[in-house]
């Protein structure tokens, strides 16, 4: 008695099991020539050979649902869903599929029934492109919030797999409102050529930069000599133990009817170098009249891009007047000397402003150019710009760009292939990480966002993706050692530069760690 | 008392199981009164002041944490408050069925059979003690959650019990396999188990008590350093006691901490008296009594805050009359009762009579250390057409006193009547997850891309639209006077509304300049409000302004200004002695504008005065 129960489940088991196994396309069906709407939109784009299933939910009317991914080499992944119509790819098949079809296209059909009558939209096809992307995304994650920053953390997603995991949050603060005032963590970044070296910011009392440097991590109080704000945008020199900052004291302001609610600005900033075997501080521009920041290396580290303006708010009194230009400078490693700065891009001429310039590895500058300002993430009329630096020519790159939203904080994959964006189109107000294929003719390709297993992953997040960089290698680095860190007294970097008794002397909203 | 007991069934009434249970059945109604019924407003705030949403990330959110499980069932049941009565109901029937747990497992009898309702009791002054933490990122669910977990604590003990009566040392072995595997859930809800456990079988089994006592004192330890280094990275502490509140929350936190403690001590000193006896029963019916009020009278009880639970509710349905109804009954309101009033009386067309109420505000009583929080700004700037405001007020409630369905409410509203459609999307989409708020979302769903039959269905939203400033003008943290001020120009409409906000900062310089604009409509209208009257009497009084001709000024409120600068001249200097002897005027603007003490001015405008 007890066998035959047993092996009735044992039948019951298989059956199901080989039913899973052998969706099958439906054959009685009609055509009905439409276009099928998908959340995301990931039709008749160009994917990674490496990125994660690209899950989506088809928007149609039906109670079941069927879609055929067909590749020109090998067998197709055939997925069956119910109502929901949540399409959710089987991470090894997908891979096999990818790998068999680098360069080729992938066909999707999808057929929708409804009251027991199939329907087949028109197919849409994406192209599996010959370059691969870096395999992290990191970035912060926080409420699209004006002053107070709520439970934050910075976070890395492996773009081939689609897991995402904790690097740092700030979570004892939120549960222990006692910690609150320990709240900020940001600007991520990792070393171009040596992933292993990373660095972030943590504010509030215990603050400070932390980095993480062959193996070893450390806070350091980067606020030395007279720098009337601690270091704020960063940039990792590709190869050497340099790290350029920009020290900003940043304001900000609430408006009243316009749809930007806020604009962020800088009273006052300019660029320094750290040098991390020496724990120094250098000065690169200290200027009075001029403000310089978001500073950016070339591939090969002799050049550093950074935008500036001329203008200074306690000058114009309006934050609408300050405009930025994108300039570089010539860096000599052997004795941290600088060369005179350069136009690279003249935005301020037309009444625009441009900031966050980033090299590709082959000499495409892109950047964000908005109407004014440096705070692009809430602007508008942010877009994204490309510059190719051997030719001059520059675009509006608008094959990535959202027509009415910001696009704005963005990164180069190492091998330049790659474009990642944060972009508000999806509502205006959540920033969603968008990657587009940049091909070697210097044309890009339509966005695709974040690709998650659950398809409506962002639909539900209520956070923004800030500050959206790739990184070849994981950060190993556990919370808790980071903790230990910053508990710990931090390191004071010394001061290289001549002392300007008349510096100004402001409060800052930057990382001060005294 | 003889006749009595022959009344009545001897057995039923004087055997101790029977009285038990009747004491039960009226604990449960005390309960069920005092929760449900009496504190109905606080339930329906404390679970406006959560959050639960039905999607993977809310469940990854609320589970990734010490105590997780708990933490995430808390937050799914005290949707369930949304409706008092039904709340109040179970969390009664929860709380009897803890005694009855107790009852059964350490039973004290006799004289102190009314002992096993102190933890329910303790349980409910845990969840009628939060006060103003509610308005700070206070995890409202904790006050399920202290009542779910010792519910899981005492029945895992009667289970671990049961297989040990069965199987000897199964049970210990269960219960230690079980506290480690749920410690990352239940959080200190899977330990007490264990002490209990040692506790219940000391007597019977000395080497099972030791091995219990000792393991469970060693768990105690060494979980909570494993959660605090490497699941979770909270504070030791904290990851040893989760999910009950931090102990920034004092009151909540000692009172959370009896709850255990009772319990341990009611299962170490077994409180057994065999005997039951008339005398007995009267002893503990006095004492439930006793307890029942003692919980009563310590639980929070402030007028103001539950007028202020009461208004924020009716603000939250728009019903305005019924506001203001609920503020006539104050007799010292705090700022927050005066700031809901304001939008009552705003909404109803009704900002004349915004002087005619007490005005030297009630300070906070609270059992817990709290900063001045204006939760009604969110409110007060939307219903003041200031979208912006609102919407920046609202994000910051939002990421500083946690996320909760009210504040998530709104962001769908004001995105709603702001025309930023897709983030309404957005916000009505996510309430559809939840239980009782989906079907507001699903009613106003059709307002999406519709805001002209959003403005068909409620007028008060057309006239917020309508209202608006279109000026753009930038500001900083600004109380509501000081952003009317920041407006270089602005209608008539919105004109009335900044002069009655000069006059309540009490900016009456400000308001006589911005009264100019005003001559020709007050002039044709043949009336203006009777403060206005007053400042324009005061001013040709005092300062010989003759503007005064400009207006239609009546000869009483000229009268009774005078006898008021005459009658208040002895108290120049002694306001408070003024205040109580010129009760008289207190409907009077000139009353408010000499004794009242109301909206703090901000810190940059009192560091300018300083310059």
């Amino acid at each position: 008695m007890k066998t035959k129960l047993i092996s009735k489940w044992v039948v019951a088991g298989l059956i199901l099991v080989l039913s899973a196994c052998s969706t099958k396309v439906p054959t009685d069906f009609k055509n009905n020539g439409k276009e099928v709407k998908i959340w995301p939109d990931y039709t008749q784009t160009v994917i990674p050979p490496n990125i994660a299933p690209m899950n989506f939910a088809v928007n149609a009317d039906g109670d079941k649902c069927v879609v055929s991914i067909q590749p020109e080499v090998g067998s197709p992944i055939v997925i069956s869903t119910g109502a929901d119509k949540d399409i959710r790819i089987p991470l090894k098949q997908w891979k096999e599929m990818l790998n068999a079809n680098k360069g080729k296209t992938l066909k999707y059909d999808v057929y929708v029934s409804l009251n027991g009558q199939w329907s087949h939209y028109r197919p849409f096809t994406n192209m599996v492109a010959p370059d691969s992307i870096d395999p992290y995304l990191t970035y912060r994650l926080i409420e699209p919030s004006y002053m107070g920053s709520g439970e934050l953390g910075l976070y890395q997603y492996n773009l081939e797999t689609g897991e995402e995991t904790t690097i740092f949050t700030n979570h004892r603060g939120h549960k222990d409102p006692s910690l609150r005032s320990q709240k900020c963590v940001n600007c991520h970044s990792t070393q171009p050529n040596h992933p292993e070296n990373k660095l972030f910011y943590y504010r509030g009392p215990n603050g400070g930069l932390i980095l993480t440097y062959n193996g070893k991590v450390q806070r350091i109080n980067t606020k030395a000599g007279d720098m009337y704000a601690g270091t704020v945008y960063p940039a990792w020199h590709p190869s050497l133990p340099f790290i350029a900052f920009s020290s900003n004291v940043i304001k900000q302001q609430f408006m009243s009817y316009d749809p930007q609610k806020i604009e962020q600005f800088d009273l006052y900033s300019d660029l320094v170098l750290y040098d991390i075997k020496k724990n120094e501080i250098t000065a690169i521009c200290k200027t009075k009249d001029k403000q310089e920041s978001t500073p950016c290396w070339s591939a090969d580290g002799q050049y550093l891009y950074f935008a500036s303006s001329d203008s200074m708010m306690e000058k114009t009194g309006d934050f609408k007047h300050l405009l930025y230009n994108i300039y570089r400078m010539k860096f000599n490693a052997s004795n941290k000397t600088w060369g005179q700065r350069e136009l690279v891009y003249d935005a301020v001429s037309t009444h625009h402003s441009a900031c966050f310039p980033k090299m590709s590895v082959d000499g495409y500058l892109l950047f964000v150019r908005a109407n004014y300002g440096v705070a692009h993430q809430t602007h508008k009329s942010a877009d994204l710009y490309l510059l190719n630096t051997r030719t001059g020519a520059c675009r509006n790159l608008a094959e990535v760009n959202s027509p009415t939203e910001a696009d704005s904080y963005h990164d180069w994959s190492g091998n330049g292939r790659w474009i990642v964006v944060s972009s508000r189109r999806q509502d205006g107000n959540y920033a969603r990480p968008y990657f587009a294929y940049f091909d070697r003719k210097g044309k890009a390709y339509k966005p695709f966002v974040i690709p998650r297993e659950d398809p409506h992953h962002d639909d539900y997040l209520l956070k923004n993706y800030n500050v959206t960089e790739f990184a070849k290698a994981p950060i190993v680095t556990h919370q808790c050692d980071i903790q230990a860190v910053i508990d710990a007294p931090a390191k004071d970097a010394t001061y290289g530069s001549p002392i300007d008794k008349n510096a100004i002397d402001a409060s800052s909203g930057a990382s001060t760690v005294k | 008392m003889s006749n009595k007991n022959e009344k009545l069934p001897k057995a039923a009434i004087t055997s101790e199981p029977v009285y038990h249970w009747i004491a039960e059945g009226v604990f449960f109604l005390f309960s069920f009164l005092f929760l449900g019924m009496y504190n109905g407003e606080l339930l329906y705030k404390l679970q406006s002041s959560s959050l639960f949403l039905g999607n993977s990330i809310f469940a990854q959110e609320s589970i990734n944490q010490s105590a997780g499980l708990l933490v995430y069932a808390s937050r799914f049941l005290i949707q369930l408050l949304f409706h008092p009565l039904l709340g109040g109901a179970l969390l009664a029937a929860g709380l009897v069925g803890i005694e009855r747990m107790i009852y059964i497992l350490f039973a004290p009898k006799g004289t102190f059979a009314f002992l096993s309702f102190i933890p329910s009791l303790l349980i409910m002054l845990v969840q009628t003690s939060v006060g103003y933490a509610l308005y700070d990122n206070f995890e409202s669910s904790s006050i399920v959650s202290i009542e779910l977990g010792t519910a899981l604590s005492l029945a895992l003990t009667l289970l671990f019990l049961l297989i040990d009566k069965e199987h000897r040392l199964w049970g210990m072995v269960a219960n230690l396999l079980i506290a480690v595997l749920l410690f990352f859930g239940i959080g200190i809800f899977a330990l007490l188990p264990v002490f209990l456990f040692a506790i219940k079988t000391r007597p019977s089994n000395r080497k099972e008590f030791r091995i219990a006592s000792v393991a469970g004192i060693a768990l105690l330890l060494l979980l909570p350093f494993i959660t605090d280094k490497y699941v979770y990275q909270e504070k030791y502490i904290m990851a040893m006691l989760s999910p009950i509140s931090d102990a920034y929350f004092s009151n909540l936190y000692h009172l959370s901490l009896a709850v255990l403690l009772s319990i341990l001590l009611i299962a170490v000193f077994k409180f057994k008296d065999t005997r039951f006896s008339n005398r007995i029963m009267v002893i503990n019916v006095f004492m439930l009594a006793l307890l029942c009020y003692g919980t009563y009278h310590y639980s929070f009880r402030d007028e103001n805050y539950r007028t202020e639970l009461t208004l924020q509710h009716q603000a939250e349905n728009m019903e305005w009359e019924s506001m203001l109804n609920t503020v006539r009954k104050v007799k010292k309101p705090t700022q927050g009762i005066a700031a809901y009033r304001y939008i009552a009386l705003l909404n109803t067309n009704q900002m004349d009579d915004l002087f005619n109420f007490p005005c030297r505000y009630d300070t906070i009583k609270s059992p817990y250390k709290m900063l001045t929080i204006e939760v009604y700004y969110p409110d007060l700037y939307f219903y003041s057409s200031q979208l912006n405001q609102a919407m920046m007020w609202n994000m910051e409630f939002w990421v500083n006193s946690g996320r909760n369905f009210g504040l998530l409410k709104r962001f769908a509203m004001f995105s709603l009547v702001k025309g930023e459609m897709n983030s309404a999307r957005k916000y009505i989409n996510l309430m559809k997850q939840t239980m009782f708020y989906s079907k507001w979302a699903y009613e106003h769903e059709k307002y999406i891309g519709h805001q002209d039959l959003l403005f068909h269905d409620y007028p008060i939203l057309k006239l917020v639209n309508a209202m608006q400033i279109k000026e753009d003008i930038s500001f900083g943290i600004s109380n509501l006077p000081n952003t009317y001020i920041k407006y270089p120009s602005m209608d008539a409409a919105n004109l009335q509304r900044r002069l009655m906000m000069d006059l309540y900062s009490k900016q009456t310089d400000q308001f006589m300049l911005d009264i100019q604009y005003l001559s020709d409509t007050y002039r044709e209208k043949g009336s203006m409000p009777v403060c206005m009257q007053e400042v324009l009497a005061l001013y040709a009084l005092n300062k010989g302004d003759m503007t005064i001709n400009r207006f239609p000024v009546r000869k009483d409120v000229i009268e009774r200004v005078k006898n008021f600068v005459a009658a208040v001249q002895p108290y120049a200097n002694d306001l408070d002695t003024g205040a109580e002897a010129m009760k008289d005027y207190e409907d009077d603007y000139c009353y408010f504008l000499v004794f009242s003490k109301v909206f703090p001015k901000e810190k940059k405008d009192k560091e300018e005065e300083k310059k």
